[in-house]
């Protein structure tokens, strides 16, 4: 079977997930876990690292939707970072630009925390296509 | 059966009362000395050979319990000391002499004897039957020949023994020489007595006082028939009832004593000789009867409490122990479940106890207070604790003065440990290295156990989801359309190739009114029926909003609406949704989160993508003014291809996407076919790709073909890519 993993890393306020490897309806459960267990200890600033992640299905996407309402409400946010373009092709096509902050490094989303910038100018990556 | 038991009861009462009655005859008639002759032998020898099969079969037929046996063969003993006893203190048998011998005084003399002689027959046959089951409970090759070779010598003593008597020489050599045989004969059947061994502790104490009191009444009666076979000295009453009724009788009587002299002596004797390892016989056999039972239970597996309570059942059982608990801790203490198994199913967190309370147990923690499994999970080997008061890895406890020994047992899974099982005992030094063998054997058994029913609750899951997958995959066919609207203007054609896993793939087309053709194709996230539920409701929408507008922005934001209300968060679905006029071969689509639309005119291809966010992904206007609206002026022999991302993202062995690239040109390549052809094409191409790979998701393709309506053939294909809402005009 495709293999997936999470990381979880404490950068100051704001808590990365580091995506490896598949992400389907089997691994899904796994990144729910993930976090699951960052709102449960009330951790809202949330980035999702895609940088090694593979491969990327609708039910990976589901995912982020389930968890978006809930950290908002809490004045906290998802943003993505480091999308190789075949997984950003993926976002892209169901407009989730139009829904999260997507950017190309994960520092610059550690920054928008930072800098409490609520609508980062958002710029389109390089999709190759 | 039982006819023939009664049968052969009768007729033995029958020779028995004939001899009665020609042994009054002959009293009467003659003063012929006492003791046999031919009719009276011919006549006894026909009862006791009755009366015997008739105790054979009686005996037989009951499995006895040999210490029973032993038991009845001690009552006979000692009802015949009574009897004798009395018969002796007694003067109601009275002799006169006759010659050289005597003869009844009267006819009461002869009747009493008669009858005390059929009597004490019968016991004697009785007791050498109870004998004859003893020596048969533990059957050998050789028993049934030692046997017989006993009964045979048993048969000539008593036939010599009569013969020579009623001649006057009771102590002829061939009586002194077959004696002598019969002597070592008993000895040997008498050491067939091995069933003493598999006695439980409590039976072979029993045994040996019903042996000692065995052995000691027939060497009473043994000694009492020698002392008095002096004959014919004419001074023991009970020898000359028996001699002048017959003196085969006497010699069965006096020979069945010898016989359970001897081997009641043996089986004192073997029974004190396995009394010290009782014991330990005794756990030997309930550990083997345990582990029986356990391996029985290793297939009884459906219920996990169930299971539980009988292991720790059984380990108090094996061990003789004073308790017994079992614990299967959380999952985060487990081992991890290897990745990806959607269907695996951890060890439920339980715990067990018997014989053992939670307030003693929780006693019992190690010396930094981590609970004891810890010492068990260090090295997942078995831990023994001799004396929980002494044992420096348990906590000094003031509160825990009784002493007490423990051992604990890891339970493994796939070489991790998934638990652990212990047993209390209320003296300490209680476990020792034979214990703790079987205890170990025990835990390996519990563990598969345990396995195997984690197993099966893993493949009930895995069953339920087979279900689930075919409801929804009739569901899904169900859903989609058969039969697609036709007309002179365009060919249309499509397919949906399910995977396994069916995903939420969907199409439809249908004439929104005369003029328009709607088509439609979709992807719902997830899987399964929650998938398929979420396709009806699309098609549901789709087919009943889809004639009240033709601005398919209008028609995408409706759904949007409507699937907002009913979806879960993590929901959503893509979809493209395309309209054909008919008479102009204008088509003008949307895409809400879809895959692009493959346009291929004149031999090239290109991919157009409209913006659109996926359905259920926003409630709000947003998603309306994320939707654009394209359209495209077709022209004779145009083809436009809708697919799901089943088919760009289907993977071959090395993990590589067929992507659209492919997709275009393999389109491209087959553009002149009918719509039927094209689809057909991409597929084998798509399966050619995956050859050796998986298919993870469904693949749905539809193509349409505009064939023109005259009068916009001839024109340039042109794309526009408008941004506005498009009225019909």
């Amino acid at each position: 079977m495709n293999d997936f993993k999470v990381g979880i890393r404490h950068m100051d306020t704001v808590t990365v997930f580091d995506l490896k490897g598949y992400l389907d309806a089997h691994t899904a459960p796994d990144l729910e876990q993930a976090f699951l267990s960052a709102i449960d200890g009330r951790k809202y600033n949330l980035v999702v690292n895609f940088r090694d992640l593979a491969y990327i299905s609708s039910a990976g996407l589901g995912v982020l939707m389930q968890f978006i309402e809930d950290v908002r409400k809490n004045e906290g946010d998802i943003k993505l970072s480091n999308m190789s373009p075949r997984v950003f092709n993926v976002f892209d096509l169901l407009g989730f630009p139009m829904l999260y902050e997507i950017y190309a490094e994960e520092r610059d989303a550690l920054e928008k925390f930072r800098n409490n910038v609520t609508h980062p100018p958002y710029q389109k990556p390089d999709t190759g296509e | 059966m039982n006819v023939n038991r009664k049968l052969l009861l009768l007729l033995a009462g029958a020779m028995f009362g004939a001899d009665l009655v020609y042994l009054v005859a002959r009293h009467a008639m003659t003063s012929a000395p006492a003791g046999g002759d031919l009719f009276h032998t011919l006549l006894l020898v026909l009862g006791f050979a009755a009366f015997g099969a008739w105790v054979m079969r009686v005996q037989h037929h009951a499995e006895q319990n040999p210490v029973q046996l032993v038991g009845k063969s001690v009552i006979a003993a000692t009802a015949l000391i009574i009897g004798i006893g009395m018969l002796r203190m007694s003067s109601i048998a009275r002799f006169v002499p006759a010659g050289e011998s005597f003869a009844p005084e009267g006819i009461t003399t002869v009747i009493l004897c008669a009858f005390l002689g059929i009597i004490a027959g019968a016991t004697a046959m009785l007791l050498f039957s109870i004998h004859t089951d003893l020596i048969f409970v533990k059957r050998r090759r050789a028993t049934r020949r030692n046997y017989l070779t006993l009964l045979f010598l048993h048969a000539a003593y008593i036939a010599l023994y009569a013969i020579f008597w009623m001649e006057g020489h009771p102590h002829a050599v061939p009586l002194a020489i077959v004696a002598f045989l019969l002597v070592p004969a008993m000895v040997v059947n008498a050491f067939r007595f091995s069933w003493i061994l598999v006695l439980t502790r409590k039976e072979k104490l029993a045994n040996l006082v019903l042996c000692f009191f065995g052995a000691v009444f027939f060497i009473i009666l043994s000694v009492d028939s020698a002392v008095f076979s002096g004959w014919p000295s004419g001074d023991d009453t009970f020898k000359m009832v028996l001699n002048a009724f017959h003196p085969a009788v006497d010699a069965l009587f006096s020979t069945v004593c010898l016989f359970g002299a001897i081997s009641m002596s043996v089986g004192f004797t073997s029974t004190l000789l396995h009394l010290p390892t009782a014991k330990e016989f005794d756990r030997k056999k309930a550990e083997i009867s345990s582990l029986h039972n356990m391996s029985r239970l290793v297939t009884e597996v459906f219920d996990i409490d169930e299971l539980l309570s009988t292991t720790t059942h059984l380990a108090m059982e094996i061990t003789e122990g004073d308790g017994a608990w079992i614990e299967l801790p959380s999952r985060s203490a487990q081992r991890p479940e290897e990745a990806g198994d959607a269907f695996a199913v951890p060890f439920p967190e339980k715990r067990s106890l018997r014989g053992i309370t939670e307030e003693r147990l929780g006693r019992y923690r190690q010396s930094g207070g981590a609970p004891l499994i810890g010492l068990v999970a260090e090295t997942g080997k078995a831990v023994t604790i001799q004396d929980v008061q002494r044992d420096r890895r348990l906590a000094a406890r003031e509160d825990a003065p009784e002493s007490g020994s423990l051992a604990l047992l890891p339970l493994r899974s796939h070489g991790g440990m998934v638990g652990l099982l212990g047993v209390y005992k209320k003296t300490p030094y209680e476990f020792d290295k034979d214990v703790m063998h079987v205890l170990s054997a025990f835990a390996d058994l519990v563990s598969i156990a345990l396995e195997n029913s984690r197993l099966i609750a893993e493949s009930l899951t895995r069953e339920r989801f087979k279900q689930e997958l075919l409801v929804a995959r009739q569901m899904q066919r169900s859903l989609l359309p058969s039969l697609l609207p036709l007309s002179a203007t365009y060919d249309i054609a499509a397919e949906s190739i399910p995977a396994y896993e069916v995903g939420g793939d969907y199409f439809d087309a249908m004439r929104v009114d005369g003029r328009h053709l709607g088509i439609t194709i979709g992807d719902v996230s997830g899987k399964g029926v929650s998938a398929a539920l979420y396709m009806a409701q699309v098609k549901g929408i789709f087919q009943s909003v889809t004639g009240e507008s033709t601005s398919t922005r209008d028609l995408l934001a409706r759904m949007n609406a409507t699937l907002c209300k009913t979806m879960d968060r993590k929901s959503f679905i893509s979809l493209l949704y395309a309209v054909l006029d008919i008479e102009t071969g204008i088509l003008r689509f949307s895409r809400a989160g879809h895959c692009p639309l493959l346009y291929i005119s004149a031999g090239s291809s290109q991919y157009l993508r409209p913006d659109g966010m996926g359905l259920g992904l926003d409630p709000t206007d947003r998603f309306a003014a994320s939707i654009d609206e394209e359209e495209i002026r077709m022209h004779s022999g145009d083809l436009v291809i809708l697919f799901t991302d089943g088919v760009t993202e289907a993977r071959d062995a090395g993990g590589e996407e067929y992507q659209y690239d492919r997709l275009a040109r393999v389109a491209e390549a087959h553009a002149d076919q009918s719509p039927g052809a094209v689809i057909r094409a991409i597929a084998r191409s798509v399966q050619e790709f995956t050859q050796g790979g998986e298919a993870i998701d469904d693949m749905t393709l539809l193509a349409l073909r505009w064939n023109g309506s005259g009068e916009t053939s001839g024109g340039d294909t042109e794309t526009l890519l408008d941004q506005e809402e498009h009225q019909h005009e």
